[in-house]
């Protein structure tokens, strides 16, 4: 008799201490959701910072055409 | 027996057949143990490889969309083991009621195969042996050429596998592919340096198609008709500081530099070629671990992190232009007069804004076969009216207008490039110069559109005009792969100008309702005009402005002078 109430009252304390399966999913999946966001602007970032070695390249490429005299 | 109404465009009827396959799809009921590629032929000639190592049967694969116009008629259709050739099935189909044997070839009655990107092309074994000779000729000239440059050169790709293979070309691969190993490991020095290495081998003579900063495609053309006969690609390969090996588009992986260096040597059809240390690490690299298992269908799929890394470092230069190529060749001129009856209205609206007040020169951006240009051409005697587009077929077709000295010149112009801005000093432009593009911006990506804006403030700078036409709305049957159905909202480019410091006036076009063909009466007029209006893609006119009054007051001559929601 004493056994499940023992494992009522610590399953009671777990749920006190985590909230319920339904909530820490929740907390879980919002965290994820935050996560999420943060690598895709880090990758967009990321993206933007390549692109500028195209932009310089090509720059570069134009510059040295465009001041190199003709012949 | 057949019933008459049969839908012909959806079955095949003939007696044999694979009754669960259509002219949409093959069915593959069912393959023999360990099958991992399979060959699809029409009257024996092959037409598609399909890897079929994750395939379940049966299972239904739909026909890739470039082939569907070519199923017409009737053929044997077979199905065969691609390593063994040995037939898995066979059945005569009929595509629709016409007569004739179905041909997938091209206007020259070369065949054509699904080739490894899902498009139409000529393979190798197709061209004969004469033009495999001639590549590999080519190519071996193409790598002491790239050596005396001081370049390190060697094979990769289908060209390294079929070397290391069988010693030939493969088969089933359109072209040969050659890198050069970059001493670089900055991605901005080897750009650098590939732009250098192109116009190089542009002075000795070839012609070259540039799809990003380090893939370039060198077409060798039919002396004759101008058609591309082959090509070879040149990479450029280099080592990070990660101590990666690249070689964009694809490749990037681990390698140590004594796998690669010194060079060991391939033979294709008795001619040596430098080929990386180990072959064999390369080549996993670039397919997988069974790249010793010949898979024709096999499709190269590049890692996302690798796809993002290399597009962004390298560009994508070529983003759609094989649609556009395609689009201006020679066998699809019923589907250009769809898509320029599209682009009509755009086109007259234009024609209002620039009548009066042009400038000495017009860029007409995004030109295709010219149809603008030849109209502003005429329109606007006293201007020097160029026409300008990124894909070559389109340049092609319109210099075949060009009849004489006195019409409109062409140029190539790139708008996903920064050398597009150059564009004025290449044509030597001096003082104001206006800029049209005829639904241009809703078919470009947005990389393109930031290098249209910035060369429409260069226009409106020099005291000339910009003005542009797109689409508010997609089409009905709107995809990634056909640009003719994409749209821009109002809002969007309202926002993209701004960030230019430029501001739109957008003037709806009208669109005339189309006239009914002769002996055709029209009992539901209203109707068909809802109907019509329904449908409409709803062109809009947009011109572009300064967003401040200071620019606008020093540049009299620009389209600031103009009421909003009206042609300039």
């Amino acid at each position: 008799m004493n056994e499940p109430n023992a494992a009522r009252r610590a399953v009671g304390r777990a749920r006190r201490i985590l909230g319920t399966p339904h909530d820490a999913i929740a907390r879980l999946e919002a965290e994820l959701q935050t996560e999420r966001e943060r690598i895709s602007r880090l990758e967009a970032e990321l993206d933007e910072l390549r692109r500028d070695s195209l932009r310089v390249a090509e720059l570069i490429d134009l510059a040295e055409r465009a001041f190199t005299p003709k012949p | 027996m057949v019933p008459p109404a049969l839908d012909w465009a959806n079955r095949m009827t003939l007696p044999h057949m694979n009754s669960r396959s259509t002219s949409r799809h093959l069915v593959l009921e069912a393959l023999p143990e360990r099958t991992v590629s399979v060959d699809v032929r029409f009257d024996d000639a092959r037409i598609w490889s399909i890897d079929v190592r994750e395939l379940v049967t049966p299972a239904e694969i739909d026909w890739p969309e470039m082939l569907r116009p070519h199923l017409t008629g009737s053929t044997r259709l077979s199905v065969h083991d691609s390593a063994s050739g040995a037939c898995i099935e066979a059945f005569e189909v009929a595509f629709d009621q016409g007569a004739h044997r179905t041909a997938v070839v091209d206007e020259t009655g070369t065949p054509l195969v699904v080739n490894k990107w899902g498009r139409l092309g000529v393979a190798l074994d197709a061209m004969g042996e004469e033009v495999q000779a001639l590549i590999v000729e080519r190519s071996e000239i193409l790598v002491q050429q790239l050596q005396q440059q001081g370049l390190r050169p060697f094979v990769v790709g289908g060209t390294l596998l079929g070397a290391v293979r069988s010693g030939a070309l493969l088969p089933h691969d359109d072209d040969a592919d050659i890198a050069y190993l970059s001493e670089h490991t900055h991605p901005v020095d080897v750009s650098v340096e590939a732009f250098r290495v192109g116009r190089a081998l542009q002075v000795l003579g070839y012609e070259i198609k540039r799809h990003s900063a380090t893939h370039m495609q060198l077409l060798f053309r039919d002396e004759d008709r101008g058609e591309v006969v082959h090509y070879i690609d040149v990479f450029a390969a280099f080592f990070t500081a990660d101590g990666l090996i690249n070689q964009p588009f694809h490749v990037r992986g681990e390698m140590r530099m004594d796998q690669m260096l010194p060079f060991s040597s391939v033979s294709i059809n008795g001619t040596g070629f430098p080929a990386p240390a180990d072959t064999d690490r390369w080549l996993t690299i670039n397919y997988d671990a069974n790249w010793r298992t010949p898979i024709p269908g096999y499709v190269l799929e590049t890692p996302e992190p690798t796809r993002r890394r290399f597009e962004n470092w390298f560009g994508s230069f070529n983003f759609h232009r094989d649609f556009w190529d395609e689009h201006y060749a020679a066998q699809h001129a019923a589907t250009r007069d769809e898509t320029e009856a599209l682009w009509t209205a755009g086109r007259e609206w234009l024609l209002e804004a620039l009548r009066t007040d042009a400038s000495p020169v017009v860029l007409d951006v995004g030109c295709g076969s010219g149809t603008l240009t030849r109209a502003l051409d005429v329109t606007l005697p006293g201007s020097r009216v160029v026409g300008l587009d990124y894909a070559a077929e389109a340049l092609r077709r319109a210099s075949t207008f060009a009849g004489d000295a006195q019409g409109p010149a062409y140029e190539h112009l790139n708008l996903y490039r920064t050398q597009s801005l150059g564009i004025t000093a290449a044509l030597d432009v001096c003082g104001s110069f206006d800029i049209v593009a005829n639904h241009v911006l809703d078919q470009i990506g947005h990389y393109g559109r930031a290098y249209a804006w910035r060369l429409m403030r260069m226009a409106l700078q020099s005291g000339g005009q910009a003005a542009f036409t797109f689409h508010s709305r997609h089409a009905r049957d709107v995809t990634f792969d056909d640009p003719t159905g994409w749209h821009l909202e109002e809002a969007q480019l309202v926002d993209e100008a701004a960030a230019f410091g430029l501001r739109l006036a957008f003037d709806p076009i009208d669109e005339p309702l189309p006239d009914l063909p002769d002996g055709v009466v029209d009992t539901m007029p209203l109707a068909r005009a809802e109907t019509f209006k329904r449908r409409s893609r709803r062109p809009v006119g947009a011109t572009v402005l300064f967003d401040s009054a200071p620019h606008s007051a020093q540049h009299p001559h620009s389209a600031s002078d103009h009421t909003p929601g009206g042609p300039a």
